[in-house]
């Protein structure tokens, strides 16, 4: 009985395999063999990319059956998909996560490749083919945080097209194209729906498979070996010496890595929706809705944050010309260095460009997260005093901390870390200022700081420099003015004395 | 054959770990996934906020604490206040602010963002925490009053204060009287901030309490000091008397309600 099965079975696959030539397709791709050293757990990374696209893939088509791309029921459905559809936040999640895992993991690929050496000869078309899969994987996270058409979707559109904007002479063409019109318009989310679904899926598709052909007849990359340089003219047979000394099937002596790493993704990726869930959606994406707090997702932030941080007259440089040139660098790199060490311990700038360019985006990452640069508008009727800071205040003082926040001065500054970090936290500001630098700066402002001489009578100011004369850690006398002649330290001492006996921050002198 | 059995049954508990870490018990009842959006959660416009913890940590309480939270002004869960805050006043300065100090009109006419029934829930809820005060000590004073004798404030302002207390001269600061309404100022005779040592009508002068005319002679004296930022005195204004047609100070509520705060 089992013996007829398998004949019928082998009959079957026979009939199949003699019209499509699974077994030769096989042997060319999952069966190609590989250097015994680069079935390494260094070499799962670009799998496990192409294993989160296909969850994207699938998790995509799903959430497309409730998802209503049109500008007026998109945020609804996005409530729907939420709130309501069983299991549509479960979907949601694992395809918000799902591009978190992608971008990250692709990053990870593309450094590796680069520390490994493995764009160099012959893998130049490999790599440029990986840049272009970067570029499109980054349009697909872009279009898919649109997709939430929420309050972030909203002015993330608004801000990619005030940046496309300033393209020299073709700007407003740009723009025009982006959102359908000059504005954000019923047209704009149908044009990112389709970038997000049809056009840059296929295009992703379609240079993957440029990528793996490219895998395939130009083999995986050999461990490197620190003093073993590629040398065009011999590399070759060289690499086939490898694979005939060494050599070995990707699958099954490769592949299993690969599965395992893909495993431990997809259980992360699906305990992350668990239990962090989706994202947003966030308010609706609406202009009129001021106290809107966009932000973008995390691959952005970097952006966010130079955007924030630089100044006026370098942001068309930076965004228009520091992207472009970014992608042309690496595109560029396996044709200006093919050749030679491909360890990455005897390539100390490769070394050195890979923690800088880390370091720099995480700083800049770090940052656009925290963004301190952000004032908290409702920080003047939120944002605590810390019970230390107002302990043992006169009657004027206590008035002065009311004045701080009737004025919204918590907006911008933080006490002891509670509050906006825009500007100085005011926890030890009697330290730093005199009486009239306060008066002034309060008057005049400065330092990015607007002046608030109008809108403060002068009880209010002598109130609110009252308080931040005794906003200081106890035992720290006052700052002293630096006009005054120079005292000598046992004075300085006896202020010091004095100051501890006053107490301030809890007056425990 | 053990160790192949092993294994999946070790990834079975792993993977009912995980999940059972991953789930909390939600106000329904039922156990949740954490990253299960909350309907309660759910994104809404600031004036569909009707939760009063919500509101008055959003508007309130950063000027007037309350809980374990202190703050510069008086704090609205000081039981003296609300004893003796009359509603319908407590939801007019919310609504209206009070001209010429700190405190901003959170009605929408002030531009203030609060609906009329948001302010009626910070009302309630404000009011929700009072408790019978104990008067066992000296009856608790009108909430309004007329100005009162200077000169007897003086002499009962002289008393006033023990040695460890803030120094009473610090009242007298022109800065802050100018700062402050008459209400604010016999308020806060009445009332103080006992958090931040500025006692109530009963500690003001040792021994005893305020009675209700020593309160508006008290604040009549502050009054008088009271001078422009060029150190004139001016003129006393009379503080304004609510009309007698002021409706009842509402009975305590359910204490076993009371919103409570961090």
């Amino acid at each position: 009985m089992i013996d007829k099965a398998t004949k019928a079975a082998q009959g079957v696959f026979t009939w199949l395999d003699s019209r499509l030539h699974i077994a030769e397709l096989w042997e060319h791709t999952a069966g190609h063999h590989i250097p015994k050293k680069s079935a390494s757990w260094f070499y799962v990374f670009g799998s496990l990319t192409l294993l989160c696209l296909v969850i994207q893939l699938i998790t995509g088509t799903l959430l497309a059956f409730a998802y209503v791309p049109s500008g007026a029921e998109a945020y609804t459905t996005l409530q729907y998909l939420t709130f309501e559809q069983p299991l549509g936040w479960i979907l949601r999640g694992i395809h918000y996560w799902g591009s978190n895992f992608m971008v990250a993991i692709m990053l990870i690929h593309m450094t590796q490749v680069y520390l490994f050496g493995a764009y160099k000869y012959p893998r130049e078309l490999t790599w440029v083919s990986g840049v272009l899969l970067l570029v499109i994987t980054l349009g697909l996270a872009f279009t898919g945080q649109v997709m939430r058409f929420d309050e972030d979707a909203y002015w993330g559109i608004g801000i990619g097209a005030a940046i496309a904007g300033r393209s020299p002479g073709i700007g407003e063409q740009v723009v025009q194209l982006m959102l359908g019109g000059p504005i954000i318009g019923a047209e704009t989310l149908s044009r990112f729906f389709s970038l997000h679904v049809f056009i840059l899926p296929g295009s992703i598709l379609a240079v993957i498979a440029l990528h793996l052909r490219l895998v395939l007849s130009k083999g995986i990359n050999e461990y490197p070996e620190p003093g073993v340089l590629v040398n065009r003219e011999t590399y070759d047979a060289h690499y086939a010496n490898i694979l005939k000394k060494d050599g070995m099937p990707f699958a099954p002596y490769g592949i299993w890595k690969d599965l395992v790493a893909g495993g431990i993704v997809l259980m992360a990726i699906v305990v992350c929706a668990l239990v962090l869930g989706p994202k947003g959606p966030f308010g609706p994406p609406d202009p009129t809705q001021i106290d809107a707090n966009p932000r973008p997702d995390f691959y952005f932030m970097w952006i966010f944050a130079i955007a924030a941080l630089m100044p006026d007259y370098m942001e068309t440089v930076a965004l228009l010309i520091g992207p472009p040139i970014g992608i042309a660098l690496l595109i560029i790199l396996p044709f200006i260095n093919n050749t030679g060490e491909k360890h990455w311990s005897r390539r100390p700038v490769a070394l050195l460009a890979v923690v800088s360019l880390v370091l720099s985006l995480g700083l800049l990452t770090w940052y656009g997260i925290t963004s301190p640069w952000s004032p908290d508008m409702t920080g003047w009727r939120s944002a605590i005093t810390p019970k230390q800071f107002l302990e043992h205040r006169s009657p004027l003082e206590l008035q002065g901390a009311i004045v701080i926040q009737q004025k919204q001065c918590r907006n911008c500054h933080a006490i002891d870390g509670i509050g906006s970090q825009r500007g100085p936290d005011l926890a030890a500001v009697g330290t730093r200022l005199t009486a009239p630098q306060l008066t002034r700066q309060v008057i005049q402002g400065g330092g990015n700081m607007p002046a608030y001489g109008k809108n403060l009578t002068p009880y209010e100011i002598d109130a609110v420099v009252a308080y931040m004369v005794s906003l200081r850690p106890n035992g720290v006398p006052p700052a002293r003015d630096s006009t005054l002649p120079a005292v000598p330290p046992s004075t300085r001492q006896a202020e010091k004395n004095q100051a501890s006996a006053e107490g301030q921050h809890g007056k425990e002198g | 054959m053990i160790r192949s059995r092993a294994l999946p049954i070790g990834l079975l508990f792993a993977a009912t770990a995980i999940l059972q870490t991953a789930c909390e018990k939600r106000p329904d009842g039922k156990m949740h996934f954490m990253g299960e959006p909350n309907p309660a959660a759910k994104w809404k416009p600031s004036e569909d906020i009707t939760d009063f913890t919500a509101l008055y940590s959003q508007n309130c309480i950063a000027c007037h604490g309350a809980g374990k939270t202190v703050a510069a002004s008086i704090a609205m869960d000081n039981q003296t206040y609300l004893n003796l805050v009359p509603a319908d006043i407590l939801k007019n300065i919310i609504t209206n602010g009070v001209k010429g100090t700190r405190m901003p009109g959170f009605g929408e006419a002030e531009g203030g963002g609060l609906t009329g029934r948001q302010i009626e829930i910070l009302v309630n809820g404000i009011l929700a925490w009072k408790k019978p005060l104990d008067t066992s000590a000296g009856a608790l004073p009108a909430y309004a009053g007329p100005l009162g004798n200077a000169a007897n404030g003086q002499a009962l302002f002289s008393q006033s204060f023990e040695k460890d207390r803030p120094p009473a001269e610090t009242y007298l600061n022109p800065a802050f009287l100018g700062l402050v309404s008459n209400q604010y100022l016999r308020t806060l005779v009445i009332v103080g901030i006992p958090e931040l040592g500025y006692p109530d009508y009963h500690g003001f002068i040792p021994g005893r309490s305020l009675t209700d005319q020593e309160v508006s002679d008290v604040t009549a004296w502050l009054v008088t000091n009271r001078k422009n930022e060029f150190g004139e005195p001016l003129a006393a204004q009379p503080t304004p008397v609510p009309p007698a047609s002021l409706p009842a100070v509402p009975p305590a509520p359910n204490t076993t309600d009371a919103p409570k705060l961090p």
